[in-house]
């Protein structure tokens, strides 16, 4: 009787479909510099990071709000210089090793270790000076940093736990995967952690998957045909033109999960370490210069030409996607030659014959450089180049490799304008820093400055400042919405698009869903399910 | 006829100590080139916006150790005396475990990208001296001439499309130029007149293929075949990228992007160490027919 009835589930099994606990697989577009949580500073490990670290709290993807982990509660001083955890009781690490206040501290001390370089430590870093660590009754643990330290505890969602106690050091993890196999160039084999605390509403231990295999593909071509081939089911951020090329035969797997936090930008080299004519770094820090240009530039066409539609045109350097940080007043930038050619009239310069001069008789022509192999960048600047010999303005293209880009960038300064895009992985401001204090090394436009060149760069360092030592979040925001105000007026960069998060997610993958901030695909990784046909494949 | 084993042992020392310069050279070429490269010694972490200036300071100061070339050499052949290659900067790994991880693959793609290569090549130049036929001829360099003008990333290409591994696409990249080759030795060993008497004699054509024309072809054959390790070589790099085999081809692609010098100089010193040794094994064996007909 026993074995008819096991005969009977099995045949049931094999034909009803449903869902296993499969594996799941897509790919990684480099192997993973390291698996030390804490070290992490490339895509690739992030998402491992992502896949077996446990965190206190978690940025929910789709809301933009923190919710509990592995802290069920916290609290952040008035003075946004403590922060106070209550840890969920009974937790352990992949290897059995109990989680506690002890491990917090010690992950926390070790993030924080100066010749770590870690740029999640770094946001950490308001002000020189040690942090002091509460261990409380209750399972609580308080940290105490030198300075305020501006939305503190959405930095936790990057600061996986390590544990202080287990001798497998980094590899025993908290998340719901754990790394059972690495082999450099082909794949990371991830495993169900055993010791996952998370359950669905049913009392199911999460998560439901078994596997994770991360394949490292470069190549995106590839990564495409294989998802065609059902050999890879996720896609977490999609080219447009694949994105097209998809749709025909797989529309229902694709999603256009609206703009990006990632923004295209130009800008205008007003280094006076530039290796460029006096006259031109002239009209590179000239205001209406650069307004003209923007004014010039056509960001629909952009969208229309560049990206079949799936970008959206940038006002400044917050997306519309950052539901909080967006400066929602700000208009967008009107697309108007003729309203182009009177800024630059009134900047002095005149129109000679179809070719534009400035007041000392110079024609007006410079190069943007961008890195080679981007074909959306390449295709962007040829459309810039179209639209300002409609002002009369020649434009030149010079693609190079991206160290040589980065070295004429940060090093020689040799290059008139820049066309290139910024990844914006945090929600925050802060993350933003050393973009806009005009002493950032990322100050691209004119990098590392003693004392602010101009009184808005000066007005921009005072607010970025303001902003940062603030406690209350709405205080923050009115700051940054200034901000926001100068970037749109002064135009340092010229925002011209954010592309749209597009992805692809198979049939056979069940509880997805995409969003635009990264991981788009797995954020929640512990409540997908692949189908038992794919499983058993 | 007696001091024939101490003549081959002086030109096996000769040749290991010519490999020897020539690898160091190589090497020293290789790290000059790379560190006189536009957008040496940059990171592209520089970016990273979240990383504060001592941060980007440190980064930047740990990337201008390699700047002095003859420093930089010194303490790499200081390291490789004591095993230690270094650390790989693309890849934050030491270069003796990636050397490790990545050379079987390559070693793969290669031996069997060479054995099908030679096994289509062989067959189809004995086929075409074989059949003497003007058709089967014409067939057979076409087919040749088309897959010469593809470039081997191309071929790459296809083999990822048609699902088939980077073996292959490298067989199909060596295949015309080992064809050509081969057909034109054996070509001209079949107009000998020796083959030509043996023709006459009706001895069969097999026999004249294996025991007559293959012989007289062997110490060209067995040079090509040395040079053939290198052509593969150069094919794995394009073909490795292309159909992302994760081998030693691809390596040198991502530190060849990144300058990453000490990986590099492995990378290089490695290649030439292997093709070296294949064209010395090559004339070796070619001196030792040499001098088992004298």
């Amino acid at each position: 009787m026993k074995i008819k009835i096991c005969l009977l589930l099995l045949a049931l099994a094999i034909t009803v479909p449903g869902f296993g606990q499969g594996e799941l697989r897509f790919c990684l577009h480099a192997d993973p510099k390291t698996f030390n949580p804490l070290l992490v500073d490339d895509d690739a490990s992030e998402a491992v990071r992502y896949l077996t670290g446990g965190v206190l709290v978690r940025l929910n993807r789709r809301t933009q709000q923190l919710e509990p982990e592995l802290a069920t509660a916290w609290k952040v001083s008035p003075d946004g210089r403590r922060i106070e955890f209550t840890l969920r009781p009974g937790i352990k690490f992949s290897d059995g090793t109990p989680f506690g206040a002890e491990d917090v501290a010690f992950t926390m001390k070790s993030l924080m270790d100066p010749e770590l370089h870690s740029p999640i430590g770094d946001g950490f870093r308001s002000a020189n000076g040690d942090m002091h660590f509460q261990i409380l009754p209750k399972n609580r643990i308080a940290i105490t940093f030198p300075a305020p330290v501006a939305g503190l505890d959405k930095l936790f969602d990057q600061v996986s736990m390590m544990s202080a106690h287990s001798p497998e050091k980094e590899r025993a993890v908290l998340g719901p995967f754990v790394v059972a196999d690495y082999k450099p160039g082909s794949y990371v084999e991830l495993k169900r952690n055993p010791n996952y605390w998370k359950k669905d509403s049913a009392g199911r231990h999460l998560p439901y998957l078994d596997a994770v295999r991360l394949d490292i593909q470069q190549n995106r071509e590839i990564e495409v045909m294989r998802f065609k081939r059902g050999e890879v089911q996720l896609i977490n951020s999609l080219d447009g033109e694949y994105y097209d090329r998809l749709q025909p035969q797989m529309r229902s797997e694709l999603f256009d999960s609206g703009p990006s936090f990632d923004s295209e930008q130009m800008w205008f080299n007003q280094s006076p370490a530039a290796k460029i004519p006096e006259y031109k770094l002239a009209w590179f820090r000239s205001t209406q210069f650069r307004q003209a240009i923007s004014s010039a530039i056509n960001r629909q066409d952009l969208v229309r030409l560049v990206f079949n539609n799936h970008a959206t045109p940038a006002i400044g350097p917050i997306s519309p996607a950052n539901k909080f940080w967006f400066n929602s007043k700000l208009k967008p930038h009107a697309y108007d030659q003729s309203a182009a050619i009177r800024l630059l009239v009134k900047a002095g310069f005149r129109m000679q014959g179809g070719v534009l001069h400035d007041a000392q008789g110079h024609a007006v022509e410079f190069s943007i450089i961008t890195n080679a192999g981007n074909q959306a960048r390449e295709r962007m600047a040829a459309v810039i180049q179209q639209d300002l010999a409609g002002i009369g303005i020649k434009v030149g293209v010079v693609t190079l490799d991206f160290p040589s880009l980065i070295e004429r960038m940060t090093r020689t300064f040799n290059y008139e304008a820049c066309l290139l895009g910024l990844n914006n992985n945090g929600l925050d401001p802060n993350d933003q820093m050393a973009v806009w204090l005009s002493s950032g090394d990322n100050h691209q436009w004119n990098p590392a400055q003693k004392s602010p060149a101009t009184a808005w760069e000066a007005e921009v360092d005072k607010l970025m400042r303001a902003q940062a030592s603030a406690t209350s979040a709405t205080k923050r925001k009115a700051l940054f919405d200034k901000v926001q105000e100068i970037a749109w007026e002064q135009q340092p960069f010229i925002y011209l698009v954010h592309k749209n998060a597009l992805s692809a997610v198979s049939k056979e993958v069940h509880g997805a869903e995409p969003v635009a901030l990264s991981p788009q695909t797995y954020w929640q990784i512990e409540k997908l399910r692949v189908t038992i046909e794919r499983a058993s494949r | 006829m007696p001091d024939r084993a101490p003549r081959l042992l002086r030109s096996i020392c000769l040749r290991l100590v010519t490999i020897a310069a020539v690898v160091l050279v190589a090497g020293l070429a290789c790290a000059t080139m790379v560190r006189f490269a536009p957008g040496f010694g940059v990171d592209e972490r520089e970016l990273d916006p979240r990383l504060s200036a001592e941060s980007i300071a440190a980064l930047r100061s740990q990337n201008a150790g390699d700047g002095n070339i003859g420093h930089f050499y010194w303490h790499f052949l200081a390291g490789l005396l004591h095993g230690d290659l270094g650390q790989a900067r693309t890849f934050s790994q030491p270069i003796a475990q990636l050397m490790k991880d990545r050379a079987p693959a390559t070693a793969q793609n290669i031996g069997y990208g060479l054995a099908l290569a030679w096994s289509i090549t062989l067959a189809a130049a004995f086929a075409a001296a074989a059949l003497q036929n003007k058709a089967a001829e014409v067939l057979l360099s076409a087919a040749s001439i088309a897959l010469l003008s593809l470039p081997a990333a191309v071929v790459a290409l296809v083999a990822v499309i048609a699902r088939k591994p980077a073996s292959i696409a490298i067989a199909l990249a060596l295949v015309p130029v080992l064809y050509r080759y081969s057909r034109n030795v054996i070509a001209k060993n079949c107009a000998e007149p020796w083959i030509a008497a043996a023709r006459a004699r009706g001895v069969s054509k097999g026999r004249i293929l294996f025991c007559h024309v293959l012989p007289g072809a062997s110490p060209q054959l067995v040079a090509l075949a040395g040079v053939s390790l290198n052509m593969a070589f150069g094919a794995a790099l394009p073909i490795e990228v292309v159909a992302d085999s994760p081998g030693l081809g691809q390596l040198a692609w991502q530190a060849a992007l990144a300058r990453d010098l000490p990986l590099l100089v492995t990378v290089t010193g490695v290649v030439a160490t292997m093709t070296l040794v294949a064209n010395a094994c090559a004339a070796t064996v070619n001196d030792a027919l040499r001098m088992e007909h004298a």
